[in-house]
């Protein structure tokens, strides 16, 4: 029995798999923002700001459809009233343990701004 | 007349492993994201005046096998507006739509990040004309 559960739990650690891909970008946004012109000042920064979507895997099921990253932008974005982040980090994590469970997120970083100001 | 037997076998067994292999194939593309304007190169905000009409359509992608399923390198977002904007000759994009897509081909994985949008380059705008 102890040896059954022994490989259970290898074989589980092997078929484990999970990943983090990080992107830089100088500049994002999801919300409507004035190009013409666009005039930011560094001092009118509203602060660093975060904001995930994430969906859990129970066994096989998702909680929900895909996490986008627009929906990780735009809690980061409306946690400071902003539209647009700069020196931003935007991140996708996955990890699964399989029949088991699983999360998949989207995540985003960023100076926020309020380009109507 | 055991070689034709052989043969044939040979020939229904490659076409089984074929089918399996068909059959063992998945796919999907998710639509991951609508972004009004993003960036991956140095851009000065302080003073950007953009005339949209200015910029052209461009498709960006990053994509990676992973043999045996193993996620060697993991596709980005950056490195796919990078190539967008390499590839656009310029600095922003505007009016963004990004897809992830991951094929499996019994144990070959090749996943993608594509993105779509308008290229613009901000300091064809902010340079002062010729005479």
């Amino acid at each position: 029995m102890t040896r059954r559960l022994f490989a259970v739990s290898v074989a589980g650690l092997l078929a484990f798999t999970g990943c983090v891909a990080r992107s830089d970008l100088t500049a994002v946004s999801s919300k409507n923002v004035k190009l013409d012109p666009l005039r930011l000042d560094p001092s009118r920064s509203k602060g660093r700001t975060s904001g995930e979507d994430c969906t859990h895997i129970i066994i096989v099921i998702p909680t929900g459809g895909p996490p986008t990253i627009d929906e990780a932008i735009d809690r980061a974005l409306e946690d400071k009233g902003a539209n647009l982040l700069t020196d931003a980090v935007v991140e996708y994590s996955y990890f699964y343990i399989p029949y088991v469970y699983g999360l998949t997120c989207w995540t985003a970083e960023g100076d926020a701004y309020d380009t109507f100001q | 007349m055991p070689t034709t037997h052989s043969s044939r076998a040979r020939a229904l067994a490659r076409l089984a492993a074929t089918a399996l292999a068909l059959l063992a194939s998945t796919g999907c593309t998710n639509r991951i994201g609508d972004l009004t304007l993003v960036s991956t190169k140095n851009i000065d905000l302080s003073n950007v005046s953009i005339d949209i009409r200015a910029g052209k359509r461009v498709t960006g992608e990053d994509c990676a096998w992973w043999p045996l399923s193993i996620p060697i390198r993991v596709p980005t977002l950056e490195d796919a507006v990078d190539d967008a904007l390499e590839k656009g000759g310029g600095n922003l994009m505007i009016d963004q739509v990004t897809w992830q897509s991951v094929y499996t081909i019994v144990v070959i994985v090749y996943t993608c990040v594509r993105v779509e949008g308008t290229v613009l380059d901000t300091t064809a705008a902010a340079k002062p004309a010729s005479n």
